[in-house]
């Protein structure tokens, strides 16, 4: 059974590895059918403008109508067509 | 002479006697009667002097008093007139100061309808636009087929991994 010490050690570890984990993992949240070849290109690119990303998540997200949106830490690029719907609607109506 | 029962004795005594009397009344009675009724008739022309005098200032006075009260009257008339004209100048300034509030009032009025229209009208739009946009991203969302949403979809790949 491992000791008080030990245990506190391994949680601290997890916790750093998960911190770890997430800051080299960025998300791409996107609406309509993206090919094998196009996921590659995207983590290519985004590993090309954050080294430190090493692993690109890929998520439907229907909301967006279509486009995609890439999100790590607190980068935001978001080329959806919901969101040109909102710039619009925020210049008409300001 | 005596034989006539004249005694010139007693006749020059008797003449004597008379201008002595006469002497002795001009001394002692004309002389003071006649002062006196001199300075009576002095006195009664200085009286008469100062009636006329006074007479002449009373007149003088009432003119005077006529003039005085000429010159009240005139005096209150100006005063009347200028309590008047002060008065109505007054009454216009007032007036004027009036219809300026009232065209102030009405233009501040008028001001804030147009500005309260304004508003309204904004408000209007903006909800209009509001709600043609969400109609249309409805719609839009809707009626985009597959193909291309899928167009639009790699249209942002693409441009992404160009700038990246």
């Amino acid at each position: 059974m491992p000791d008080q010490t030990t245990l506190q050690d391994l949680q601290r570890l997890l916790a750093e590895m998960q911190g770890t984990t997430s800051r080299s993992r960025a998300t791409v949240r996107y609406a309509g059918t993206l090919t094998d070849a196009q996921k590659k290109a995207l983590q290519t690119a985004v590993s090309s403008k954050f080294p430190e990303v090493k692993e690109c998540v890929f998520e439907e997200a229907s909301e967006l109508i279509a486009g995609l949106q890439i999100m790590y830490e607190d980068y935001l690029y978001d080329d959806s067509l919901r969101t040109r719907f909102q710039r619009l609607r925020q210049k008409l109506l300001s | 002479m005596d034989k006539l029962g004249i005694n010139p004795t007693l006749i020059l005594m008797q003449v004597f006697n008379f201008f002595l009397l006469m002497l002795l009344l001009k001394k002692f009675l004309y002389h003071p009667i006649l002062n006196m009724l001199d300075a009576r008739r002095e006195q009664a022309e200085q009286n008469q002097k100062l009636q006329t005098e006074l007479e002449t200032d009373k007149a003088g006075l009432n003119e005077q008093k006529q003039i005085v009260i000429n010159e009240g009257k005139q005096e209150a008339e100006k005063i009347m007139q200028s309590a008047q004209e002060k008065g109505e100048a007054v009454r216009k300034q007032l007036e004027k100061d009036a219809q300026k509030r009232a065209a102030e009032i009405e233009a501040e009025g008028k001001q804030r309808l147009e500005a309260e229209e304004q508003a309204i009208r904004r408000k209007l739009e903006s909800d209009v636009t509001r709600v043609a946009l969400e109609a249309a991203e409805s719609v839009i969302g809707q009626s985009l087929s597959a193909d291309q949403k899928d167009k639009i979809l790699h249209e942002a790949v693409r441009r992404f991994t160009a700038h990246a």
